[in-house]
């Protein structure tokens, strides 16, 4: 379990710091000129080449990559090209805190919901509540999330005005005292994966009710709800928790539409409007951000599920 | 007379489905009574596991009990609610299924698996409950079972499994104990075991077992007497003593007679000619006449009942009894087979198309992310030579985990040889796949043991003869309908079920196709990898007839891997006994039957199910299970399971090999003392 631990973490450190390559090279790839654009078009050629210089812009590309990374390493991700002055750190923080309050609440809502529903649905397949379910759910996942955000503000914002269209959060409030911001953006986040969560613990409900152990844990004379609760969910629920581990990474980092769709300054935003300005340190630092979270969540969730699943927690010698 | 524990009236059985309503039981009727061991035989589709589930009141959802009665200590099943059923089931009736595997909660302690039948149903605390569950294991004979109990399905070998679950079914000290086909999955040697299991308790408990196979030779061991069912219907029932002597039956004659003899010799076996009737269109009269080979007019126009043909003995049969012997009917014969394959081959006999040398093949090991993660192999092949004859059979037997597929796998070259040689007529062929020439790629072919997933389900088997012929070829393409009948024929099959899908044939016309496949390049060598052990053992017998006789009309050679050396001997002229990945014994089919014999074959050969209820035989049983081939013992690596061991060198050093001219065996024991034996078998 140790060295299994140690070599997924190892793994996981490799996959960030290749990550951190191609994230370095992509902004080196981006068409423009860094000093150009902090000194506008009118500047001269020795303001430019000085300014290159003191960037450092004038190193070659190894050396660049490993100042870069050695400030990340001791938590410097420099300033911010746009918002002169700006530091990159406290500013990824706080989008970063933003996104995880958005993440955090978007789980809350659907983990529960979509377990009922998908639970109720799978223990009688084919009734008029598993179809009504399917339906719904199917629904749900072929709608876009900037659909169902425009819908959420005419509905709760134009039309009934109990809600502010727009989320973006005031700086001097705590972000606890916004909550009605957070709604809109929840419920719009919430559709695609609340269907996708559901209809994958119908299956997977249905598989293990069909399976030939629940039949013998039903002819051994345990009662329906001990059969339910000691044989067919624990089964049918593990699954599940891989396919809510790939949604958590993608809210943390890739709710761009969502954060657009009603201006909630979460990560994804960030490094939108750090690509439109050229914004290098904080679209590489955003990225990254996203990068770590996502196979932070993965390595997190790979360790959970070893830990529920007997199977791959003795199995592993024998890959 | 006392009332019996369980008796079925005209019992009735009906499945719906979009085409049509399967007939699955028609009108049984039968009695089990405390204490005896009741058989129910028959091939896959009679309705014997409709029977079964019938009984426990657990039908699929399409399925439908429409008519009669089941009347178990007195009450009708039929009229018991669900609740009162959970009251009854695990309690007064339980259950031991065919797939230990899938009937085991993978997530769940076996311990708690076993004792929770007790606690739900109120017969002990969970504390007694595990207790009872260690006392259960210890009396099927687990090793450890206080440590067994914490474990997980998966961490036990398939037969600890299938003892995990007879002790689930014992633990609510049931009256009724129905075995659904609990041996089917297993080696031979740990379907022995588990036979001695159940018939030790049959004799210690006062329970009834209403125990369900499709292999008469197991019925002969356990059974004190037996129904046979066809079509729903039982169509012949009789002590165990007088149905092995005498079946009035056509069907349990044929059935009988297509087991593979332990005691026989390479040829030709009896076969139940046709195949299972249609359930959804019962034919007027006998529902055995389509393919009954005695059958006369009278079968035709109206239905036999089941008379009694002695006291304990009835059939439901016009014809019974049968005079006389029955004679070979090979379906095979009347169907004008065609030889397989175009050229004559170009025969040299007693020329080597294939030598293995010194042939090993590891998995895995090597060094991990770090040191201590470093892991040793798997020594799945350990150094085995083999040479095989033109036109000869080799058989390959051994226990699973023995390495025998991952033999056949090298040798084809789906794996690559970690060391060692692979020859292949004279020419050396040790490459992986890859890199093997396509004349090499032709000339050896592979049927794999199960014909559902080689297969693949979106192609005809038009589509899937083809391709081969496509490949490797030299004709044009407009030929190739014309030689794909042509194979369907040579294997038996109508050519105009080049159309269908796989999903649309039978267990063994899939495995006729594969064979065909196979045999589409002309090929000098195929590897058979078990490719009966998930078949029926009357379908068992059409398809190693059709193997026999593809082999005397083409000379191909063939590599026969199984587990059953009853089936090896019907169709080998050598036979190879492996054990952990090394070769055990080797020689003629005639030699490894009769002593001197390797322990290990010894073994394997008491272990057969022989379908003579009078024999008494040898009975050797391994300790435990196939140790890692990881780790595998030192010395000789069959010495932690030898019956045999002389001592302190089968741990030290590695046997000799004790030849007499092409006989191997490989033990410290002298030639002379392992002739000392009893022939295990005649």
């Amino acid at each position: 379990m140790i060295s299994f631990t140690a070599s997924r973490f190892l793994q996981a450190l490799t996959s960030i710091l290749v990550a951190s390559i191609l994230i370095f090279l992509i902004a080196e790839a981006l068409p423009g000129d860094v000093a150009q654009m902090i000194l506008g078009q009118y500047a001269t050629e020795e303001s430019l080449t000085a300014l290159r210089s003191k960037l450092g812009l004038n190193k070659p590309l190894h050396i660049r990559y490993f100042d870069w990374l050695s400030g990340v390493i001791r938590g410097d991700l420099g300033t911010s090209l746009s918002k002169t002055g700006v530091e990159v750190g406290p500013l990824l923080v706080r989008r970063a805190r933003n996104s995880l309050v958005l993440a955090a609440g978007a789980m809350i809502f659907i983990v529960p919901i979509s377990f009922l529903l998908g639970i109720a649905a799978g223990l009688r397949p084919g009734s008029w509540l598993d179809r009504t379910i399917s339906v719904t759910t199917l629904g749900l996942i072929s709608f876009p999330s900037f659909i169902t955000g425009l819908a959420l503000i005419l509905i709760f914002s134009v039309q009934l005005g109990w809600l502010p269209a727009s989320s973006s959060l005031e700086l001097s409030r705590g972000i606890f005292q916004q909550l009605p911001r957070l709604i809109m953006p929840i419920l719009a986040l919430s559709g695609v994966m609340l269907g996708y969560i559901t209809r994958h613990i119908r299956a997977s409900m249905v598989k293990v009710l069909r399976s030939d152990y629940t039949r013998a844990a039903t002819l051994k004379g345990l009662g329906r709800r001990k059969v339910l609760t000691k044989h067919v969910l624990r089964n049918a629920l593990l699954p599940a928790i891989t396919v809510i581990a790939i949604n958590l990474g993608w809210l943390l980092g890739g709710a761009v539409v969502v954060e657009a769709t009603f201006g909630y300054p979460g990560v994804a935003r960030l490094v939108l409007d750090a690509i439109k300005h050229r914004d290098i340190p904080v679209m590489e630092a955003g990225l990254l951000f996203v990068v770590v979270a996502y196979i932070t969540v993965n390595f997190g969730t790979d360790i959970l599920y070893t830990l529920l699943d007997p199977r791959i927690r003795y199995s592993r010698g024998e890959e | 007379m006392t009332e019996p524990l369980l008796k079925i009236e005209d019992l009735e059985v009906i499945y719906s489905t979009d085409r049509a309503e399967v007939n699955a039981i028609n009108g049984v009727s039968l009695e089990v009574n405390s204490g005896e061991v009741r058989g129910l035989v028959g091939e896959s589709g009679c309705g014997k596991s409709t029977l079964a589930f019938a009984i426990m009141r657990y039908l699929d959802k399409n399925g439908k009990i429409t008519g009669g009665r089941i009347l178990f200590k007195g009450e009708d099943l039929r009229k018991k609610t669900e609740a009162e059923m959970e009251d009854i089931w695990g309690r007064h009736l339980g259950m031991i299924y065919q797939d230990p595997t899938a009937s085991l909660n993978p997530s769940l302690p076996v311990g708690d698996q076993i004792a929770e039948v007790a606690t739900a149903h109120g017969l002990a605390s969970r504390d007694e409950a595990i207790q009872k569950a260690i006392d259960l294991l210890d009396r099927v004979h687990i090793r450890d079972p206080e440590d067994i109990v914490d474990r997980y399905p998966h961490e036990l070998s398939g037969g600890m499994r299938q003892r995990v679950g007879i002790a689930a079914g014992l633990i609510g000290e049931p009256e009724l104990l129905v075995m659904d086909e609990p041996t089917t999955n297993l080696d031979v040697t740990t379907e022995a075991r588990i036979l001695d299991i159940v018939e030790e308790l049959t004799e210690e408990l006062n329970s009834a077992f209403l125990y369900i196979t499709h292999d008469l030779g197991v019925i002969a061991r356990i059974g004190d007497a037996v129904e046979v069912m066809y079509a729903g219907q039982v169509v012949e029932r009789g002590s165990i003593e007088e149905l092995f002597e005498e079946q009035y039956h056509p069907y349990t004659k044929l059935l009988l007679r297509s087991i593979p003899d332990p005691e026989g010799s390479k040829g030709s076996l009896q076969e139940v000619p046709g195949s299972m009737v249609d359930l959804t269109d019962l034919p007027r009269g006998c529902n055995f006449s389509t393919r009954c080979p005695y059958r006369g007019e009278e079968c035709f126009k109206s239905e036999p009942s089941l008379d009694d043909k002695s006291e304990s003995h009835s059939a439901r049969c016009f014809i019974a009894p049968i005079e006389g012997k029955v004679e070979t009917v090979s379906e095979s014969k009347d169907t004008g087979k065609e030889p397989i394959g175009d050229e004559p081959p170009e025969l040299k006999r007693e020329d080597s198309i294939l030598a293995v040398k010194d042939l090993k093949k590891y998995f895995g090991g090597g060094s991990g992310w770090f040191p201590w993660a470093d892991s040793d192999p798997v020594r799945a092949v350990d150094g085995v030579n083999l040479d095989l004859e033109r036109s000869k059979t080799l058989g390959v037997v051994g226990e699973s985990g023995c390495g025998k597929t991952t033999l056949a796998r090298t040798i084809i070259g789906l794996s690559r040889a970690t060391e060692g040689e692979i020859d292949f007529a004279g020419k050396d062929i040790t490459a992986p796949i890859s890199r093997r020439s396509p004349k090499t790629l032709k000339r050896i072919q592979i049927v794999f043991q199960d014909p559902r997933s080689t297969l693949n389900p979106k192609r005809t088997v038009g589509q899937a003869i083809a391709r081969p012929l496509a490949l490797h070829g030299d004709f044009a393409r407009s030929e190739i309908p014309k030689k794909t009948a042509r194979l369907l024929r040579s294997v038996g099959l109508d050519p105009s079920l080049a159309d269908r899908f796989p999903d649309q044939l039978s267990g063994g016309q899939k495995q006729r196709v594969a064979t065909a496949r196979a045999f589409a390049t002309n090929p000098a060598l195929v590897l058979h990898d078990e490719p009966t052990s998930s078949l029926d053992v009357s379908v068992q017998a059409t398809i190693l007839n059709l193997l026999l006789e593809l082999q005397e009309g083409s000379g191909t050679s063939y590599l026969f891997i199984s587990h059953d050396l009853s089936v090896v001997r019907h169709i080998s002229d050598y036979i190879a006994v492996m054990y952990l990945g090394h070769l055990v014994e080797y020689g003629r089919t005639g030699e490894i039957f009769s002593p001197p014999y390797h322990p290990y074959t010894e073994a394997l050969l008491s272990a057969i199910p022989v379908p003579d209820p009078g024999l008494s035989r040898k009975r050797i049983r391994l300790k435990g299970s196939v140790p890692s081939a990881v780790d595998p013992p030192s010395g000789c690596v069959f010495h932690t399971r030898c019956p045999r061991k002389i001592g302190e060198v089968c741990e030290s050093e590695s046997p000799p090999a004790r030849g007499e001219g092409e006989h191997k065996i490989h033990c410290h024991i002298t030639r002379d003392e392992l002739s000392e034996v009893e022939p295990v078998l005649g």
